[in-house]
């Protein structure tokens, strides 16, 4: 385990960092932008930023955005972190552990690392704008959150081992963004939390159920 | 051990990149794979690590189709295409850092390992200072480290100095003496021709010749 965690935030380090600084940058101005619209920060701000009620029924043009560059980002990190050891990596890793292991491992990093990046947002918009307003209810919305971005990841990895036809992570990560949006819920914060986590140790009992699938397709595909 | 590849046959989008191979592999042996770029070696090495499937055929380890039951082959270790190493840790914590998911050998291990690849001066320097060659050596030692029974190395000596790619010839050998059996890719026949006990040539994915020395 602490190899792949390690392994893998190095990569996000070395490779990554410059769209993890420019997706946490782009929040924080969005946020402002809106503040500065609204002459408020009243809590639906919060909601907007961290699109947590984005429904693009309703959702503004700037929003929808957000929203889409927002789950592009985790997705995008979730393939990169799933296929990077495929990549470069494979005789050190996979002759050394079980692929059901590193399935589980990989996962928990992916989910590490995104958890690390959501909290940086909350601190830079969260701290300095809506400390008054920490209740319980927010934490649980939170909390919801990090675990429908989960959702979302683990969704992806099983999609992307049924349909692993895709050679680079890009054009895979943009057909997924658009399943997410007309198909995905989008709205975190209608969401019954409680469904949001059965359906995430489901996601996780079936990937290790098809790992074989997923091993074989995803490495093939690179 | 020993090790049966069996009328395998890998297709990558319609083309037939390995055609109906035929090999075996016995313990206490080298045996070395030469073609150009492009006949098919790496793709063979990474069918018998278990990362590709094959289209036809099978390949045994001791009878066992692993590959049929999605697992990877016992015991062995191998360095295929580039290293890959994390920059910031020196030698030495990368060596550690892997000997880590499967806890089967400490310090001591490790350190000979760096020993026989020559990399022991070096073995506090960070991986991003290292230079190809040294890259290609650290490589070597992670397959070397945990004593495997089977080692595949495809193009081990790439970088390497003339000198020092003698002496982990040497090093090869000697472990084959050890019960093991040692596989070489290499498009360089020098390389083979000091080293291997059993030669196949490849092109355009099928064997083309095949002698023992």
């Amino acid at each position: 385990m602490k190899y792949i965690i390690l392994n893998d935030i190095s990569f996000i380090i070395n490779n990554r960092k410059r769209i993890v600084f420019s997706y946490l940058l782009i929040a924080t101005i969005y946020f402002w932008y809106n503040v500065l619209i609204d002459s408020s920060k009243d809590i639906y701000l919060l909601y907007k930023t961290l699109s947590l009620d984005y429904n693009y029924n309703n959702g503004d043009w700037l929003e929808t955005l957000m929203y889409v560059y927002s789950i592009t980002i985790y997705i995008y990190i979730a393939l990169s972190l799933l296929t990077k050891d495929l990549k470069s990596s494979a005789s050190n890793i996979f002759l050394r552990i079980d692929i059901r292991k590193w399935i589980l491992f990989k996962i928990f990093s992916i989910h590490i690392i995104s958890t690390l990046i959501l909290i940086c947002m909350y601190i830079l918009i969260i701290l300095p704008n809506y400390m008054n307003l920490l209740s319980f209810d927010l934490y649980i919305l939170l909390f919801k959150n990090i675990l429908y971005i989960f959702l979302i990841q683990n969704v992806i990895i099983v999609l992307l081992a049924i349909f692993s036809k895709f050679k680079t992570v890009v054009p895979f990560t943009i057909i997924l963004v658009l399943t997410n949006i007309f198909v995905f819920p989008t709205s975190v914060l209608s969401l019954n939390g409680i469904a949001i986590l059965i359906l995430f140790f489901f996601s996780i009992i079936f990937l290790l159920v098809i790992y074989k699938i997923l091993f074989v397709n995803i490495f093939e595909s690179n | 051990m020993k090790i049966e590849i069996r009328n395998v046959s890998k297709l990558f989008n319609g083309v037939d990149i390995i055609k109906d191979v035929n090999m075996n592999f016995e313990s206490n042996k080298i045996y070395g794979l030469i073609g150009r770029n492009g006949s098919g070696k790496s793709v063979l090495l990474k069918m018998l690590c278990g990362f590709y499937d094959t289209t036809k055929g099978e390949i045994l380890f001791d009878g066992v189709n692993v590959i049929k039951h999605k697992t990877f082959p016992p015991n062995t270790r191998a360095l295929i295409e580039k290293p890959f190493f994390l920059p910031d840790l020196t030698g030495y914590e990368n060596l550690e850092l892997l000997a880590s998911i499967q806890k089967k050998i400490g310090r001591d291990e490790i350190l000979l390992a760096l020993e026989k690849v020559k990399l022991i001066e070096e073995k506090d320097k960070k991986f991003s200072k290292y230079s190809l060659g040294m890259k290609q050596k650290l490589g070597i030692a992670q397959v070397l480290m945990e004593n495997p029974t089977i080692m595949i190395f495809d193009e081990p000596f790439n970088g390497i100095e003339e000198k020092t790619a003698n002496e982990l010839r040497n090093v090869l050998k000697e472990e084959a003496k050890k019960n093991k059996i040692i596989i070489i890719a290499s498009h360089i026949k020098d390389d083979i021709d000091n080293l291997c006990d059993e030669v196949y040539k490849l092109d355009n994915g099928i064997i083309i010749d095949y002698y023992k020395k």
